[in-house]
Parts: structure tokens; sequence; C-alpha cells
């Protein structure tokens, strides 16, 4: 089982989203996905994505049990106590955030607790993904410059309506085949990236 | 640094397991036979990680389907060498 874990303790930055849609598009590949929510908001259990299966599990010590091929992880918008071993357990943790002078400033917690979590778990690889970018802008290239803490993914997920309107069935299974390219290119790159 | 580690210590077996894995993506169907023909372990495996990285943007990219495939398989040999 793969595991992925959407950290960021910075709100607002796409965490559930990135989550349910990356879900989405793994689950047409025809992988067994399961979706984890992990954040008290439960933005996730709430909508219930269509298809989607939801880990039912008591304890996140019981997440390594589970038989599927892709677990997903989403967590809340601050550090807890559980982030820890949630990174421990994982293969890979993608950490969206806009971008932003402000939100690049604000990742220090989150860096450290995935740094300390990569001192114990060493085959753990992190990487920002910048989402919520204006189309066309060179805005990604100049805050790359400020983010030191990760190396960033090269797929970046543009600002597009698409994505608020497509939680339930995954902007790859809608028509916007811009939304469902770049989604699609994300999952697939965060899958090269742990080779 | 880990495919230097696993051209050191895969065999040919464990690698044409991987590449076998990849076969079905048009640009890696000839790596396997190129394998100590023309191409050390190494080298396959240093052409085999630039098709991967580069398969996004080819015409018609990998599935994501066939990187799972081959993610797990490069999982168990990594798993296996670091033993």
């Amino acid at each position: 089982m793969i595991i992925i874990t959407v950290a960021n303790q910075k709100g607002g930055v796409g965490k559930s989203t990135l989550a349910v849609n990356l879900a989405f598009v793994y689950k047409k590949q025809g992988l067994k996905v399961m979706l984890y929510d992990y954040d008290p908001q439960g933005s996730i259990n709430m909508t219930r994505p269509d298809g989607l299966k939801l880990a039912n599990v008591s304890s996140v010590e019981q997440l390594t049990g589970l038989k599927c091929d892709v677990l997903i992880i989403d967590t809340p918008p601050y550090i807890i106590d559980k982030l820890q071993y949630l990174l421990s357990i994982s293969n890979f943790v993608l950490i969206p955030n806009k971008p932003g002078i402000y939100e690049v400033a604000s990742m220090q917690k989150t860096a450290a607790a995935i740094k300390a979590a990569q001192d114990i778990n060493q085959g753990l690889k992190a990487f920002v993904c910048f989402n919520e970018v204006v189309h066309n802008s060179s805005i990604k290239k100049e805050i790359a410059d400020y983010m030191k803490y990760f190396p960033i993914m090269n797929t970046v997920i543009n600002k597009r309506v698409i994505y608020g309107r497509s939680l339930m069935n995954g902007a790859i299974n809608t028509e916007n085949q811009k939304a469902a390219k770049e989604v699609s290119a994300l999952a697939s790159e965060i899958f090269t990236k742990m080779i | 640094m880990i495919l230097t580690q696993l051209a050191e210590k895969a065999t040919n077996k464990d690698i044409r397991s991987l590449l076998n894995k990849a076969r079905a993506y048009k640009p890696m169907h000839n790596l396997r036979s190129r394998l100590n023909a023309s191409l050390t372990k190494l080298q396959v495996l240093e052409r085999f990680e630039s098709l991967l990285t580069d398969c996004e943007s080819n015409k018609s990219p990998m599935s994501v389907g066939n990187k799972y495939n081959i993610l797990k398989e490069f999982q168990e040999q990594i798993k296996y060498i670091s033993l």
C-alpha cells in the first residue's frame, strides 16, 4: 500500500480538494483507493465524494492494516499530535501551498514536523505543490526562490472554478480537460517522485 | 544514489523484472534487451529514470496504473537490497 499524506498547517491551501481529486485520478486508473479524513473540519467525511471509499478506523494505528493500493490521508490545518505517526507510516507527503510569500513563510512548523519524521522514516518523500496558481503568471518561479524547505513539484494546479464544483466527482471526471490533465499529471508525478 | 545502489546490488533478473513492469510504455519497450548488450545495469537504470521523469511530457504518457506497478516493484527491490 502506498500512503500519501496531504499536509500543511496553513488552512485554505486546498488540502482536502487535492486529496479528493488525487483519489479520483487513482481510482479511475483502476487502483483501489481509500481516503482518510483526519481533519476535524471533516470536509471529506461531510461531502462523501461519489464512489470513493473512506477509511473507517477507530484509531490511526489501524491505517496500516487497510487493504488498498493507495491510501490518501487528509490532515487538519494545524500541527496535531498524530501527525508524526501519520508521517512515519507515509511514503509521500504532499504539501499544497499557494504561491505567496506569507504562505511560504508560514510553513516553518510543517517543515519542522516533516523533517523530524524524515529522520525516523528515511524513505519519506516530501514535495510542495503550488495550488491555485493564476494561469500564465510567473509567480511560481518568483516564489520558488523563497521555498527553501522542500523541492517543488513540476506540476502546478491552476486556479479553476471547476475544483470547487467537482468535489463530489473529481475534476478527472468532468469535461474540463485542462483540470483533468493537471490533476492526472500531479498524481503521476507523485509516483515518479517516489522512484 | 539509490539507482547506484540498486545497480550494484540487484541482479540482472531483478532489473529485468523492473523493466518488465514498464514494457507497456513504448519508449521503454526495448530497454530490457539493451541490458548488458549495449548498456550496463546503471546506464539502463539511469535511462529508465530519465524516461520515467519525462513521460508526462510525452504525447502518449505512461498510465498512472502502469507507474504504480513499477513503483511497487521498485519498492520491493529497495526493501530487498537494504536488508
